[in-house]
């Protein structure tokens, strides 16, 4: 028996002894085990519903927000009035809920109220996006990366900073912010131009412009003006310039420039290297349109994640007990007459039976052997 | 040498083994069953050869890493892959058996599955992967999953073998059953099979095709003589599968598979597949969405989908280990199950839309 990895218990009867041995006895457990993860998930799922919250939160590049907004509420035409009053003296106070509740010249634990009933869930600190970009394969417009650059604000000082990835969120005070989507900002007079300047003789400066603000290229007389910008631009076949999607997918820049009285004007594509002007020997290079795109952030509270965890590896835990171990047993009854000893052996399985016979069919015929 | 090659190479040998083990059957001579078995497990290590090379091919396109850069990302991949399974599955159950008789059943689907791949043309192109699926759960995820669709497919084929090999009158349900649902399979194969014809001539992408033009060449066609051509058609077919379903019969009763062993082997599959879906599919699943999309669960078609197949096999067991119900009831049950699973894996990714649709892409 000790050979199966039985360990035998032992009786004594007048003229014979018995034994008895089990093994896998918890095999039974395992569906018990998997019937309790089911309510432990579902308990999970129960707290998140209650004590968890789920929104969104879009932060135009160089903005910050210290709420975030429920997806879950459905409003009447005058909880949306609130919603805006509220939203409106939250941002002119910059995220400071206190500050907004003198503003509307209420208290601040009435003004949190009736945040959370319209919708707005204060944060207890601020995110701001610093920038959004979206990386491609190569050339290509296959994207392969959407990232934002987060930074935690908290007391007015930054206590996180991170660039999020769509596998990888951020995560400050069991709130988690995801990315999930993008787009383009509105207004074009707020969008930055940055440039950035390399002269053959090693120094890269950056320039940071708007659109038709007149520059001058370091290190030259020359100077620049934006004068048109295209999120995606191509050429068509007789070479003139089109915008093909309103993303920043090939964001690209129509540069004039001015020498005393020459005047010429250049696309210069941020993805195209080719296109970067070269002036007198420094490449102008542009590195972003900052403040052309807002990022589209998902918010999660979910206290009751864990639970779902513990569930389902509870769950994973009796499946495995349930289908993948059993409960066996062996009575063997050895007794004596004169010379000769009698072994008796009974045996049983709860599952997988076919497989434990041949155990015993081995064993039996390897005690036959002995025997012999 | 590039990973093409060898899956040409594995897709040979897979029909090799599909006739040396029909032969196997007729003649039960051991010889030709050892080359079937043989043939199945070159054609395997040569198709796992090539599911490597396809894993450095798709690191060295770059930008990625090691673990990320598994070549299970859209439908052709993951059609290959499934094939894989199942001939990993068969060859643990003849070993573990020690019967041949299945190969005959199993090597076919396998080598036509490889051949309709080759013949629709379907994209093979590796594509880079998009920000989504840039994880290292989609290794363990899809995986898993695909494991356990290879087991549910198992138990498919041998409940409805239970069921051809244990069914006598025409009248009876089980019968009727059976032979209604090999004769849609037949159906729906012909009719895809006419719509890649048509549009391939047309000279439409495949993918396309999948996507806007299923039965269009028949079922939904402008015409409606066509349509109704093609609806009497399939009538015919379902007739006469459930007419001459006897010789099926006979075939397995000639072969000597008993019914007990089918039934074993329905419920065995299905324990083994079970646990590993729900863990590879159903809770790495949502510990990947709970990083990539904001919440464990998020009722995706997807989800959903796997949700309603893990609680018909879930039903499956409570029945058969709960109430002991054996023969053609579970083998009803076992079916049902796999029509859900290929649901899940191919109807979500072409009809439906959601979260979870990089196959069509």
């Amino acid at each position: 028996l000790r050979s199966l990895g039985f360990k035998p218990r032992e009786h004594g009867e007048g003229g014979s002894r018995q034994f008895y041995a089990e093994k896998g006895n918890y095999s039974r457990l395992g569906v018990y085990i998997t019937h309790l993860s089911m309510l432990v998930i579902m308990v999970g799922a129960v707290v998140g519903i209650f004590f968890g919250f789920k929104g969104f939160l879009n932060i135009p590049e160089g903005s910050s927000y210290s709420v975030a907004f429920s997806s879950r509420k459905i409003l009447s035409d005058i909880g949306n009035r609130e919603r805006t009053v509220i939203l409106n003296a939250i941002l002119s106070s910059r995220g400071d809920v206190a500050a907004a509740s003198a503003r509307l010249g209420v208290e601040e634990s009435r003004l949190l109220a009736r945040m959370r009933a319209v919708g707005i869930e204060p944060l207890g600190f601020s995110v701001k996006c610093e920038d959004f970009d979206v990386k491609f394969y190569g050339n290509s417009d296959m994207p392969k990366e959407y990232t934002s650059h987060l930074v935690v604000i908290e007391n007015g000082k930054a206590v996180m900073d991170k660039w999020i990835e769509v596998n990888s969120p951020l995560r400050y005070k069991g709130y988690t912010f995801y990315q999930s989507s993008y787009d383009m900002m509105n207004d074009p007079d707020d969008f930055r131009f940055i440039f950035r300047v390399a002269p053959p003789e090693g120094g890269v400066q950056e320039v940071s412009v708007k659109k038709d603000e007149p520059f001058s290229i370091p290190g030259t007389g020359i100077e620049a003006t934006v004068t048109d910008f295209s999120p995606a631009l191509a050429f068509n076949q007789e070479g003139r310039p089109f915008t093909y999607e309103n993303k920043m997918n090939n964001p690209a820049a129509r540069v004039v420039f001015r020498e005393g009285a020459d005047q010429y004007a250049r696309w210069i594509l941020r993805r195209q290297p080719a296109t970067w002007a070269v002036v007198e020997g420094r490449s102008l290079e542009l590195v972003d349109i900052w403040g052309s795109q807002y990022t589209g952030l998902q918010v999660r509270k979910d206290p009751g994640v864990w639970i779902v965890y513990l569930g389902c590896l509870i769950m994973s835990v009796g499946l495995y007990i349930a289908f993948f171990t059993s409960h066996r047993r062996v009575w063997v009854k050895l007794s004596g007459s004169g010379g000769s000893t009698t072994v008796m052996l009974a045996a049983s399985a709860h599952k997988n039976r076919e497989a434990f016979e041949r155990k015993i069919d081995k064993t039996m015929s390897l005690l036959r052997e002995g025997g012999k | 040498m590039d990973s093409s090659l060898l899956f040409g190479f594995s897709t040979v040998l897979y029909f090799i083994a599909m006739i040396a083990y029909i032969v196997f059957l007729a003649f039960r001579k051991e010889g030709i069953g050892i080359a079937a078995t043989t043939a199945t497990i070159v054609g395997f290590a040569s198709q796992t050869a090539a599911f490597f090379m396809r894993w450095k091919e798709f690191y060295d396109m770059g930008q990625m890493g090691i673990m990320r850069a598994v070549p299970l990302t859209n439908l052709y991949e993951s059609l290959v892959f499934f094939v894989w399974s199942l001939i990993l599955i068969y060859l643990i159950v003849e070993f573990k058996f020690k019967n041949r008789t299945f190969g005959a059943f199993v090597t076919p689907v396998a080598g036509l599955a490889l051949a309709f791949i080759e013949m629709s043309g379907m994209s093979k192109g590796l594509q880079p992967l998009v920000p989504a699926l840039q994880s290292n759960w989609l290794l363990v995820h899809v995986f898993m999953s695909f494991i356990a669709y290879a087991t549910f497919a198992l138990s498919f084929s041998t409940a409805t073998m239970y069921m051809i090999a244990t069914t006598e009158k025409k009248s009876e349900g089980a019968y009727i059953f059976w032979t209604l649902t090999l004769g849609t399979v037949i159906v729906v194969l012909a009719a895809m099979g006419l719509d890649f014809l048509k549009f391939r001539v047309a000279g439409m992408n495949p993918d396309a095709v999948v996507q806007s033009f299923l039965f269009k060449a028949t079922f939904l066609s402008g015409s409606p003589a066509v349509a109704f051509a093609s609806f009497a058609a399939a009538a015919l077919v379902l007739f006469a599968v459930w007419n001459y379903g006897g010789v099926f019969r006979r075939i397995i009763s000639a072969v000597g598979i008993s019914p007990d062993m089918l039934d074993e082997i329905t419920y065995k599959s299905i324990a083994v597949g079970f646990p590993i879906f729900t863990l590879g599919g159903l809770i790495f699943g949502a510990i990947w969405a709970d990083q990539a999309w904001g919440s464990y669960w998020v009722w995706d078609p997807k989800e959903t989908w796997s949700l309603i197949t893990w609680f018909i096999y879930a039903f499956f067991l409570h029945a058969r280990l709960l109430r002991g119900w054996r023969g053609h009831k579970i083998a009803v049950v076992a079916v049902v199950g796999f029509v859900a699973v290929i649901f899940t894996y191919l109807g979500v990714n072409l009809l439906l839309s959601g979260l979870h649709s990089y196959g069509g892409q």
